[in-house]
């Protein structure tokens, strides 16, 4: 397989800490967003706020509940004896002995956790996206617009390209590809809004310190990913601002998943399994991010990812056993599991959140109720495998697209769940290029944020609205994020087919998908 | 055939002689209290008491009823019921103006008993049944998820199954039911009605006028059954069967005056004394002692201590038939102030809280004496509500030198399971006003839980309060209100389309990640 | 001689209990609806009417008790006379007869036959229609104040229907709302069909059966079906066989092929053709008389295919049905048109009046109901005209009471035997009990504060840690 040939690429570890004269971008510090939450947390009632709103506390989340919980457990009553407590049992011992004057600083604190372990990620994913391989076509193609640089060569297209592709090449059905008139130089798409191409005088040069362009120029030029600004993005993103201040315990499930990433991409196995057990302990749902996991370390220590399993579940399994059987320990008996799993597999508390189930389990009909909670069930969990198959070599995407999947079709989500996989979907910046509705999404999801809790006042407190309303937003937004989920991924397959069928990347291709 | 005749006499009359020389099986008595207050209405109680003995029982079991009536005894046999207490009721008791009656009782249907019998829930579910059928009311919704276990309240009076009797499945449990929404109408009235031995031909239940009672500001009918020791051991047991009926009506309003007779309240006069009973008497009591006079003139007048005068008439088979009992007052001006001395505890429960999703309960209890008074406090939410444990407060308008919450017993809540139950032992310090606050979350129930009239909403049944009485007395209980929450309701028009938009937009997910995941982008065309 | 012993035995006993029969005879309400209460202001026809003397009818005046108290107990040495009487013949014939063909049976050792009755007219009371029992299912389905008149159509019929003889215990009256003591009834534990309330429909003797909540569509068909739960009531079951004549009466709001329940569910024609369907496998009937007063009410019954069944509706498909007259004072209307003008033609009828469906039938006039009538009739095995409306609105019983004794077919003598009475009481049906589970009822003490984190725990954490460590350092 071809190398890009340039010679100035950083082959190090990833640098993190880029220079500011490399790329045009204003790099948000990452205490930026903690200052902001401890402002909102101690000047403003902004927490007692969120901590009642439906889309930041769900009934497996919410603060409230788990004072409930933590009050009966340390009066001595079952906490899981009745219908309001319904999550972790060692979330009980990490509070128990906690003064309540520490407990915004404590969620304070998660959250910088979670920001230092996304710039982690970042820079992994920095790192990847620098070391991808893009084949080079057999054709070099031309610019209409000088100059190029000194790497780039000049000819011109003065052939018809042959029938044979290069490089990896999943597709082989190129017999339709029809003869390009003689003297065609086209642009391709990515290079038409290209400042190289437009303002050619303003493209630095290439140093030796500094990456250069690329030597290919059908090669998509991305701004390099800052690992820092990913931080922020998280951070400063106000639905993880609100999940904060709502002090929902939402927060350890995100700190545990994003946790098992990093250790992953450290290559320690078993710490990564501990957190991904930690994650699906808390919220069940996590445990699907044992396979972006697994395909991190499997990429890291080069095995293969049948291997990686086979070493990795099992340490899985056992830390989720003994953290069960810890909890065991804790409460006295096993009445948890179905107040905690039970509640969430089954869904009897119909409190309205930002998700489909809630309406949808509340209009159903008795008989067909089991039917319908095992089809949505089974929903959220098929497509781990399917897409760990599809995009392997994108483990992060892949991220991506379960957090996303459980963001839309866990049975409580809130706007935590959101917060995360916007996240990751920043860091997949490159592919924002190849996607086709992104206008829509986002305004949809603009709309949805601000209609949501206007709707929601207007059924339950002026009484002037009904459920529907309600219902109708929660349907606009997870229709949004269905949107962009699907326009991801075909974004990222037809990046992954750029990259791999070279010599069809500047044409004008119709594709279709078949 | 006239020596047979004879014959046939004498014996008769040495067994009827040798019947009446044993000791008397069952009795039967009934009475007539009769109250007029100072706002000039007039509380009608009725007691219908019945005593088996413990042979009595025994027969009973062999299916042989004289006194007790037959439906009551077959339920009770089949169930295991030890003690049965069961209360049909509307309107709301003034403890302030009528003070306190053992009649008292919560709006609606108010059902506990005391099981000695395995299998207990199944025998509750069996009991409400059958009474819902015996008395034409829907208790049958009294269900597990309505039914409660009071753990200090609504204790027995004592008589406990004998030691030779108990053993680990059927020492007794207690469970409780109320529907504060039943209606209480001449349906419930005729089948109670049909238990008395004279029915409502003879004796104080001729005077049931169903357009008076039901015209009413209280009217309770009660049926209460209980054990009775007739030995130190408790070894041999009898059954006191109670029927009761508490009726308030207001003479000022039916016929503006404050004079009243049984004629002018019931339209009925007594007929006669029922013959099966040994004791039929009516007492009536007024709250003052001059300015008005009895009529006719009782055989026995006697003033209580506390400003009352009670007069007693034995009715008997000298009575004149179409007796006619009441009062005529020289002065007829009616006297609406309290008399804090007689009311000397109030309670007092509402909601806080505004909007569909939260709100908070609270209860204020009002202690007027001036010594502190122990009670304890049962209330049992449906499930409906999530009540937060962590927010119950209790607060008090004075300093308190003794702590005023004891022992706090609580059970939460399971969706469509049971209730919440909570039960504190309180010491009400005097001249005070305690508040017992607790917060709540509405829960969202499904359509098919909503009753049909969704927007009037959902009752929760009265709390019970319990005076901690002094040894050798009953146990005095007054009740809330009871209170009606409305929960939020979802689109009753919508389960369709619910579920197609809902599956709608799986599809459009499902479909799109699929062909994502199976499909491979193919070049079809070069464009120029 | 065991003939003389036993006709002076019978003269005896019969004066013995003559006191007996009185007291009996008045305790027999004389007007069923209002049983054991006097002053009904309606008609107040006497249920026993073939009592004979006019000394018996005094009896049923308003003004004697109803009840002579101490007539049993006068009666007492007679019984005592009887019963030890009794005992000597039982033994003697028992004796005597062991070996002789004469039967055993101790109700023919104490009556000697008659041959002058009449076996053909004793035969006649069963031959006639066919039906042993009669049945009534009155559902109104309508709830809230202002379909007032929906309740009052269902107790009309309830009304009508007890006093030609059907008793409580074979009436199943379905009442989705309490309006007699609704607050915003002006009159109190009453419900009136005309705004001139000559007739207090509520009176003082009503049993409802299924009454607010639990008139749903699933208890009406579990009700037409017999599936019930095992701790459902007896007085909840409808107990027909296939002797039974049942009336079924639906009223309240339906529309094509539906009947709105409570307003919040339906039922369809076609959940009530497969409900009489079930009926019919089941044998729980012998023939039906389904009416129904709502809106487009005859497509409630186009859907029924069972045969036996008559069916009577207030508006053809298309047509709405209309109430009839406001009663100011209470302030809605009260009764409904159809329901009215059959109340017209049924409040006439005597207990043993010989009018027929059909003459029923005729009397309805289009324009006074303001909608046309549909009438069922092809799944009927007779002509109307040969149905009396009795078959299915009153409960005659076809007894007659007879000092005579009636010598049954030697068929039936062999295979006739004592059977002990077996009452099975109002809770009898508990005796196969659903299961339950057990309830989850616990309250416990709510301590003081403290520290519930315990020592099992601590370690098993600490046991947990040190292998985190440990794995982490070889994995």
């Amino acid at each position: 397989m071809s190398k890009p040939s340039s010679t100035s690429f950083e082959k190090d570890s990833p640098d993190i800490s880029n220079h500011e004269d490399e790329d045009p971008v204003v790099r948000i510090p990452v205490w930026t967003g903690i200052a902001l939450r401890l402002a909102l947390f101690f000047y403003t009632d902004a927490s007692s706020f969120f901590k009642h709103r439906v889309e930041t506390s769900t009934p497996v989340t919410s603060w409230k509940r788990f004072q409930e919980g933590l009050h009966l457990f340390q009066h001595g009553l079952p906490p899981y004896d009745g219908g309001v407590y319904h999550q972790a049992p060692l979330l009980l011992a990490v509070f128990n002995f906690l003064p309540p004057i520490l407990i915004p600083f404590l969620f304070v604190a998660l959250d910088y956790w979670i920001a230092r372990g996304l710039v982690e990620i970042a820079s992994y994913k920095r790192k990847t996206l620098q070391e991808e391989v893009w084949p080079e076509p057999t054709l070099k193609p031309t610019l209409l617009a000088p100059p190029p640089l000194e790497e780039e060569s000049d000819e011109e297209e003065t052939e018809t390209p042959n029938q044979e592709t290069a490089g990896l090449n999943r597709d082989a059905h190129t017999e339709q590809i029809k003869e390009a008139p003689k003297g065609d130089t086209l642009i391709p798409p990515w290079l038409v809004d290209d400042p190289a191409t437009l303002l050619p005088k303003k493209r630095p040069k290439a140093t030796k310190k500094t990456p250069s362009q690329p030597q290919d120029v059908t090669r998509p030029v991305d701004a390099l990913l800052q690992a820092e600004d990913i931080g922020s993005i998280y951070l400063l993103n106000p639905f993880s601002v609100m999940t904060c201040l709502a002090q929902s315990t939402l927060l350890f499930t995100i700190l545990a998943v994003i946790h098992g990433l990093r250790f992953a991409i450290r290559g320690n196995r078993s710490l990564s399994m501990l957190c991904i057990a930690i994650a699906a302990y808390l919220s069940l749902y996590p445990a699907m991010m044992i396979a972006p996991a697994v395909l991190i370390l499997a990429r890291n220590s080069h095995v293969g990812i049948s291997k990686e399993m086979r070493t990795s579940l099992p340490l899985f399994i056992g830390y989720a056993v003994a953290l069960l059987g810890l909890s065991y320990l804790l409460i006295g008996s096993w009445q948890f599991l179905e107040s905690t799993y039970g509640v969430i597999l089954f869904v009897p508390d119909l409190t309205p959140n930002i998700g489909l189930f809630w309406y949808f389990f509340i209009e159903m009909f008795d008989q067909f109720r089991t039917f319908f909670l095992c089809v949505f069930q089974i929903l959220v969990f098929i497509f781990v495998v399917p897409v760990s198959m599809v995009f392997k070599n994108h483990p992060l995407f892949v991220a991506f697209l379960l957090t996303a999947i459980m963001a839309i079709f866990k049975s409580y989500p809130s706007l935590g769940d959101t917060a995360l996989y916007l996240t990751f979907l920043s860091m997949n910046r490159e592919l924002f290029k190849y996607m086709r509705h992104s206008f829509l999404v986002f305004s949809a999801l603009f709309f949805a944020s601000v209609l949501g809790p206007l709707f929601y006042y207007l059924w339950l407190y002026a009484g002037s609205g009904n459920a529907n309303f309600f219902y109708a937003i929660t349907l606009v937004f997870a229709l949004a994020q269905v949107i962009l989920i699907t326009d991801t991924g075909f974004a990222m397959a037809r990046r992954e087919w750029d990259r791999l069928n070279p010599d069809l990347r500047t044409k004008r291709v119709e594709l279709i998908h078949r | 055939m006239a020596w047979t005749n004879l014959v046939l006499t004498t014996i008769l009359g040495l067994l009827l002689a040798l019947h009446a020389a044993a000791a008397p099986e069952e009795s039967y008595d009934e009475k007539l209290k009769l109250t007029q207050f100072k706002d000039g209405k007039v509380l009608a109680e009725f007691y219908f008491t019945r005593f088996i003995s413990p042979s009595a029982v025994k027969k009973a079991k062999d299916n042989h009823y004289t006194l007790l009536p037959r439906s009551i005894g077959e339920i009770i046999q089949s169930f295991g019921v030890k003690e049965l207490h069961l209360t049909f009721t509307q309107g709301t008791w003034n403890h302030e103006k009528w003070g306190y009656s053992p009649l008292s009782a919560p709006g609606g249907v108010q059902l506990w008993s005391w099981f000695e019998t395995a299998n207990v829930d199944s025998q509750w579910k069996g009991l409400t049944h059958a009474l819902a059928g015996l008395f034409c009311a829907s208790l049958n919704f009294i269900d597990q998820s309505a039914t409660a276990e009071p753990l200090l309240s609504f204790r027995t009076n004592g008589t406990v199954t004998s030691a030779s009797e108990l053993t680990e499945s059927n020492s007794p449990q207690l469970r409780y039911g109320s529907l504060p929404r039943e209606a209480v109408c001449t349906e419930n009235l005729t089948p109670w009605v049909k238990l008395l031995p004279c029915q409502t031909k003879a004796g104080i239940a001729s005077l049931f006028n169903a357009y008076r009672l039901f015209d009413g500001n209280f009217h309770s009918m009660g049926t209460h059954l209980r054990p009775i020791c007739t030995d130190a051991m408790c070894e041999q047991r009898g059954i006191e069967f109670v029927q009761t009926l508490a009726v308030v009506l207001d003479p000022m309003r039916l016929d503006n005056r404050k004079d009243w007779s049984l004629q002018t309240i019931f339209e009925r006069k007594l007929d006669s004394a029922c013959p099966v009973a040994e004791n039929t008497q009516i007492v009536v009591t007024v709250p003052e002692t001059s300015g008005f006079t009895f009529r006719p003139s009782p055989p026995d007048v006697k003033q209580d201590g506390k400003g009352h005068t009670i007069a007693t008439y034995p009715i008997h088979r000298e009575t004149p038939k179409n007796m006619d009992v009441g009062i005529t007052w020289s002065n007829p001006t009616v006297n609406h102030t309290i008399d804090r001395t007689h009311s000397y505890i109030r309670a007092n429960r509402y909601l806080t809280g505004y909007g569909g999703e939260r709100g908070g309960l609270s209860v204020d209890l009002y202690n007027y004496r001036s010594s502190a008074i122990p009670v304890t406090y049962f209330e049992s939410i449906p499930w409906i509500l999530k009540l937060y444990l962590h927010t119950l407060k209790v607060e008090t308008s004075v300093n308190k030198s003794t702590a005023v919450v004891g022992d706090i017993f609580f059970q939460p809540a399971i969706d469509r399971g049971r209730p919440s139950v909570l039960e504190m032992q309180l010491t009400l310090p005097p001249n005070s006003t305690t508040t017992i606050s607790i917060e709540f979350d509405k829960a969202f129930v499904k359509y098919t839980e909503h009753p049909p009239d969704a927007n009037r909403g959902f009752d929760i049944g009265a709390a019970v309060i319990s005076l901690r009485a002094d040894e050798g007395e009953q146990n005095t209980r007054i009740y809330t209100e009871t209170l009606l929450i409305s929960l939020p309701t979802p689109d009753f028009s919508m389960p369709y389309n619910v579920i197609t938009l809902t599956c709608t937009l799986i599809a459009l997910f499902f479909g799109s990640m699929f062909n994502l995941l199976t499909r491979r982008f193919e070049p079809l065309t070069i464009k120029r | 001689m065991d003939d003389a012993i036993a006709l002076s035995a019978m003269a005896f006993i019969e004066e013995a209990l003559e006191p007996l029969y009185v007291a009996h005879r008045a305790q027999l309400p004389s007007d069923p609806v209002y049983g054991w209460e006097g002053e009904p202001s309606g008609s107040a026809e006497s249920f026993c009417t073939r009592c004979g003397s006019t000394a018996a009818l005094e009896i049923h005046s308003r003004k004697t008790p109803r009840i002579d108290p101490m007539a049993h107990r006068r009666s007492i040495p007679y019984i005592f006379a009887f019963l030890s009487a009794l005992c000597a013949l039982t033994h003697t014939q028992a004796t005597s007869s062991i070996t002789s063909d004469a039967p055993t049976n101790l109700s023919l050792a104490l009556w000697s036959p008659q041959p002058d009755i009449n076996e053909a007219a004793i035969e006649g009371f069963f031959a006639s229609s066919g039906h042993t029992n009669n049945w009534a299912v009155l559902v109104c389905t309508s709830r809230f104040w202002f379909n007032y008149r929906h309740i009052a159509n269902t107790l009309s019929i309830y009304h009508t229907v007890k006093r030609l003889g059907i008793p409580d215990s074979n009436i199943i009256l379905m009442l989705s709302d309490d309006v007699a003591c609704n607050p915003r009834n002006h009159f109190p534990a009453t419900i009136y069909n005309n705004a001139g309330r000559f007739i207090d429909l509520y009176g003082r003797n009503v049993e409802v059966d299924y009454r607010g909540y639990e008139v749903t569509v699933e208890n009406f068909i579990r009700l037409l079906t017999g599936r019930h739960d095992p701790d459902v009531p007896r007085s909840k079951r409808l107990l027909t066989d296939d002797r039974s004549n049942v009336l079924v009466y639906m009223t309240g709001h339906g529309g094509d092929e539906f009947l709105k329940f409570q307003d919040a569910e339906e039922i369809g024609s076609h959940d009530i053709a497969d409900a009489f369907a079930q009926m019919y496998e089941k044998n729980r009937y012998h023939e039906i008389f389904f009416m129904i007063d709502t809106c487009q009410a005859a497509s409630m019954y186009k859907r029924i295919y069972s045969p036996n069944i008559l069916a009577a509706a207030s508006a053809e498909v298309g047509q709405n049905s209309y109430s009839h007259h406001v009663d100011p004072d209470i302030g809605v209307a009260v009764i409904d048109r159809f329901t009215y003008y059959n109340l017209e033609t049924l409040e006439k009828l005597k207990g043993e009046d010989k009018s027929t469906l059909q003459q029923l039938f005729s009397t309805y006039n289009t324009q006074a109901i303001a909608s046309t009538p549909g009438i069922r009739t092809d799944l009927y095995p007779r002509r109307p005209e040969n149905a009396l409306v009795t078959d299915f609105f009153g409960g005659v019983q076809n007894v007659q009471l007879t000092t005579a004794g009636y010598k049954l077919k030697s068929g039936n003598l062999q295979s006739q035997t004592l059977t002990k009475q077996h009452h099975p009481s109002k809770s009898g049906s508990a005796k196969r009990k659903s299961m339950v589970p057990p309830s989850r009822n616990n309250a416990l003490q709510v301590h003081s504060e403290r520290g519930a984190v315990s020592l099992p725990f601590v370690l098993g954490l600490m046991g947990f840690m040190a292998g985190v460590w440990f794995l982490s350092r070889v994995i």
